[in-house]
């Protein structure tokens, strides 16, 4: 009975992480399309939901990389392997909820990475961590995927502005407007189906530590059709602040670079996810969206923030491990069983309602402004 | 000793930089050529070019026609595997 409560518990948090995912990307997927004007905010959240949920059905090689090739399994499958899950999940959501509090886009899914390999640092050492998997499919193809989509998008807002060169600004500035509405659709797509499937992993990951499934197997069409939708909900609930950051603060955008950076940023996840490499897709939006500034003048990528945004990125790995040992190392303290999850869950619960309730009183949610 | 080198696919990395340079590249130049169509086709009607109207408007026409295939073809490759 222990083993399957936790189970459940390690199900729910994971989908809870999910939504926060959804919730804390909303801006990666949307930002640029409001701050260009090519939709209403409401229009292009409602919008980015739904394809949020659509792409989660795409592909499931992203998943498979996390179910095995971050951590093994089999080292995991011992007493404790579901909270070492439950650990590093936890982990990432008090990441991604923290750099939420302060506006900062950082990576829901290196939170979720770094999480897991800390906590299972903790529990097990370096043996249960796939050094191949973890450099070959996350690390490197993370460092690589942003650098992509700045140039890309460089070369794209280049070539935009080649073509549409003497025209009047009115029907150019239609057009991308127009062009947006299938651009910003990829890039919810895309994100739906890199970020809903690292979810989907997880739970895979914990099924086959608890020996529901069997090492090496696919996600339950539950499993996919639940992270689907705690993604579309989370996307749907949307974060304001880290709008603002990720669409006006960055840089001051025309229709024609919100049209490039989402274009840039979508193809690069959609390419990604078929090879299965579990992308951040923060670090790539918002790698799109300085290549499409930088293109037109280097002072138009507003240096500090975007510094800031860097910063943030690299303490996340780091930060969400680091939160994940400790939560696991309370889950020993508490006895290894049931009883840990419980209360950190119930405490959670409260310090993120006491989070919600603190920020609604400094101020009503922020809507990105137009450029 | 693992070095970056022995541990990262570089063939399917390298095919995902490709897919994903190449389809963002190839859909901005057709959807601007697309731009520039249906701005040059409302320029030339009001110029009485209709030759030249029609002709850009035509360049609109098939960009969009290439944009939905693009994406088609796009997210079918991804889901066929």
């Amino acid at each position: 009975m222990d083993a399957h409560l936790i189970l459940i518990i390690v199900v729910v948090t994971a989908l809870a992480f999910d939504f926060t995912n959804g919730f804390h990307d909303t801006a990666n997927v949307v930002a640029t399309s409001i701050s260009t004007g090519a939709a209403s905010p409401k229009a292009a959240i409602a919008f980015a939901a739904v394809l949020n949920f659509i792409g989660a059905f795409i592909s499931i090689e992203v998943a498979a990389t996390i179910a095995s090739d971050v951590v093994d399994p089999d080292a995991l499958s011992g007493a404790d392997a579901l909270n070492v899950v439950f650990a590093g999940l936890m982990g990432a959501i008090a990441w991604n909820l923290i750099t939420w509090y302060y506006g900062l886009p950082s990576s829901s899914s290196h939170a979720l990475i770094g999480g897991i390999v800390g906590s299972s640092l903790a529990a097990v050492g370096t043996g249960a961590i796939e050094i191949d998997g973890l450099v070959g499919k996350v690390l490197v193809p993370g460092v690589i995927a942003p650098i992509l989509a700045f140039l890309v998008a460089a070369l794209a807002i280049s070539i935009s502005y080649r073509i549409v060169n003497n025209l009047r600004p009115g029907p150019v500035n239609r057009g991308y407007r127009f062009g947006q509405i299938f651009s910003g659709g990829l890039l919810a797509l895309a994100h739906g189906t890199n970020d809903a499937q690292k979810t989907m992993g997880v739970i895979t990951l914990a099924l086959i530590a608890d020996g529901v499934l069997a090492a090496g197997s696919d996600p339950p069409f539950w499993v996919i059709f639940s992270a689907a939708t705690a993604i579309a909900l989370g996307t749907y609930s949307g974060g304001w602040k880290i709008i603002k950051t990720t669409g006006t603060k960055i840089i001051k955008m025309d229709t024609a670079q919100g049209f490039s950076s989402q274009g840039a940023g979508a193809a690069v996840i959609m390419a990604s996810s078929h090879f299965g490499f579990p992308l951040s897709t923060t670090h790539v939006i918002n790698g799109g969206i300085m290549g499409s500034g930088i293109a037109k003048r280097l002072s138009a990528v507003r240096w500090g923030v975007a510094g800031n945004i860097v910063t943030a990125w690299l303490l996340t790995l780091p930060a969400a491990a680091a939160i994940g040992a400790t939560i696991y190392g309370i889950t020993v303290l508490a006895g290894g069983g049931t009883v840990g999850p419980v209360i950190i869950s119930v405490v959670s619960v409260v310090m993120i309602i006491a989070a919600f309730i603190r920020r609604a009183r400094r101020g009503a949610p922020v809507a990105a402004g137009h450029s | 000793m693992i070095t970056i080198a022995t541990v990262v696919s570089w063939s399917e990395l390298l095919q995902s930089v490709a897919a994903g340079a190449v389809s963002a590249i190839l859909l901005t130049i057709v959807v601007s050529l697309g731009i520039r169509g249906t701005a040059k086709y409302v320029d030339y009607s009001q110029d009485n070019r209709m030759g030249l109207a029609y002709a850009s408007l035509a360049v609109g026409g098939i960009s969009v026609v290439l944009t939905a295939t693009l994406i088609i073809i796009g997210i079918y490759l991804m889901a066929t595997g």
